[in-house]
């Protein structure tokens, strides 16, 4: 026999087997797709901020800029002159009030005389990033200085949000995971059941245990691919929501801005979907096989 | 072809076969009777290596199957048929699906299959029954669809457990005829039955057992019931 064919002839099969299996299943197969596709949507959707928030944290940490808000009743000109004196600092803008607040306007509805809420802003750069924490803490210390908005600070709200979401997201999809692999080996277990007469007969008349297995665990891979699939959609149309928002939200911190949205990380996310939906059907094919398959 | 060598097998406290040894040379027909829990179907399952015995050796064409890796498996079994009592036909395929199954699941191209099976068929003469499904044959019909599986891989060996249990004396004469002609064409043939008119017909070697030993082993005997 040649061997490449038998084996192209093997794989198809199974793949027939699989598919008579799969077809066999019913709908005991969606429930498993559909928990499948919460595990993968969920533990997706924690990949996707993360990664989203590395970048954002990459890029505050990269800064060498922040925003001063001075009170209402300081000159801003001369407050700015004299802070483009102090050592460190490379370039002072001055964003006026009421310049600001003409701008905002512009993208909102709002009543001629109602009053401008906005206080007097600086845009600051230092020369080097090192000197932009000490720098910092000298402005802070200046009179006329309501607040500042600094890179730092943002960053630390950041990585505790991250943290945050990652050991609840985590937490979330391992509980979901378990769930999906129990109920992936109980519909393993059922098509076992229904094909064990055909099991025997193969068995017994000298068929390799993996062509005996092997359209189980095409099934699995099923599930995952479809899962994946299906769990990557809303994923794509949230990142490109989630990302814009980031765009306005970190603009005014990062007069930058943030890398234009790249497919290409959606393509890796997908990809880890696939991995972790086959680890999460293989496990549960394995468990089933070995506990109610006698080869 | 076959021997067992001081062979016990115990299951908890019941010693199926107690310290049995014989050898079957190729080309035999062998008739293994005895009464209910003599020992018969335990011979015939360490054979095919659906269990280990317990002490001592089983050879089949000279391997040692007590000994052969899980994975040798299947390479075993191809090389031998087993006719099951049951007749253990899938209800959802034909004849001819039945017959080829095994042969499909190991990778045997479609002619081939095509050629074997319609070959099978005609040895077992059900050529004109390819199509039909089990629920349309007669229950010596299923067995002889069994015994084309069984052979359809040209093994050199064939295990026939109780094959006649479910069918009428006309049907099962049919069946040991039919694994006789099997026989002449130089395939080794052992079957374990209960069916003592038969065995008597056929004057073939007939190996006795009771209790897990061996009674009597005759070239050209008759059924003793024990």
């Amino acid at each position: 026999m040649n061997i490449s064919g038998q084996n192209f002839r093997l794989g198809y099969r199974m793949l027939y087997e699989a598919s008579q299996d799969i077809w066999r299943g019913g709908w005991s197969n969606w429930i498993v797709i559909s928990i499948l596709t919460s595990v993968l949507a969920i533990f997706g959707f924690v990949l996707q901020v993360s990664f989203g928030l590395k970048v954002i944290g990459q890029k505050l940490s990269d800064q060498m800029e922040f925003s001063v808000y001075l009170s209402n009743d300081v000159d801003v000109r001369d407050f700015a002159l004299n802070l483009g004196k102090l050592p460190y600092i490379k370039r002072v803008e001055v964003i006026d009030r009421d310049i600001a607040w003409f701008e905002f306007k512009k993208n909102f509805t709002i009543a001629d005389d109602f009053p401008n809420p906005l206080p007097s802003t600086l845009h600051v750069r230092v020369n080097k990033a090192e000197f932009l924490g000490s720098t910092i803490e000298k402005v802070k210390s200046l009179p006329g200085v309501i607040d500042l908005n600094y890179a730092p600070g943002v960053l630390g709200f950041i990585n505790k949000f991250k943290n945050f979401l990652l050991i609840s997201g985590s937490v979330l999809s391992v509980l979901l995971g378990l769930v999906t692999i129990v109920i992936t080996a109980n519909t393993i277990q059922l098509v076992i059941h229904s094909r064990q007469n055909e099991i025997e007969v193969l068995r017994l008349m000298g068929v390799d245990d993996w062509y005996i297995k092997g359209p189980l665990v095409l099934q699995g891979v099923f599930y995952a691919v479809v899962a994946a699939t299906i769990a990557i959609i809303p994923l794509y149309i949230l990142q490109t929501f989630l990302w814009e928002t980031a765009q306005n939200l970190i603009g005014s911190i990062l007069p930058t801005g943030l890398p234009q949205f790249q497919a290409s990380n959606i393509c890796q996310i997908y990809y880890i979907l696939l991995v972790v939906g086959m680890v999460v059907t293989g496990t549960g094919c394995y468990m089933s096989t070995r506990k109610y398959l006698k080869i | 072809m076959i021997q067992f060598i001081n062979v016990t097998k115990i299951y908890g406290e019941l010693r199926a076969l107690d310290n049995i040894s014989f050898s079957i040379a190729s080309g035999e027909m062998v008739f293994l009777v005895g009464p209910s829990g003599a020992g018969k179907s335990t011979i015939l399952r360490l054979l095919y290596r659906e269990e280990k015995p317990t002490s001592g050796q089983v050879f089949v064409s000279n391997v040692d199957v007590s000994r052969l890796p899980n994975g040798q498996t299947p390479i075993l079994r191809r090389r031998m048929g087993i006719i099951f009592q049951d007749f253990k036909l899938l209800p959802n395929k034909t004849s001819f699906e039945n017959i080829a199954y095994p042969l499909f699941a190991i990778g045997m191209d479609n002619a081939e299959i095509k050629r074997r099976v319609h070959g099978a068929l005609k040895v077992v003469s059900l050529s004109n029954k390819a199509n039909d499904f089990p629920k349309n044959l007669s229950g010596g019909e299923q067995q002889r669809v069994g015994t084309a599986r069984a052979i359809v891989q040209g093994p050199s060996l064939i295990i026939a457990d109780e094959p006649t249990g479910n069918l009428d004396p006309n049907t099962s004469m049919e069946i040991f005829q039919l694994l006789e002609k099997i026989n002449q064409k130089g395939t080794t043939v052992l079957i374990a039955t209960h069916n003592q008119q038969m065995v008597d017909q056929m004057k073939k070697r007939v190996i006795t057992m009771s209790n897990g030993k061996i009674t009597s082993d005759i070239k050209s005997g008759s059924y003793h019931a024990v």
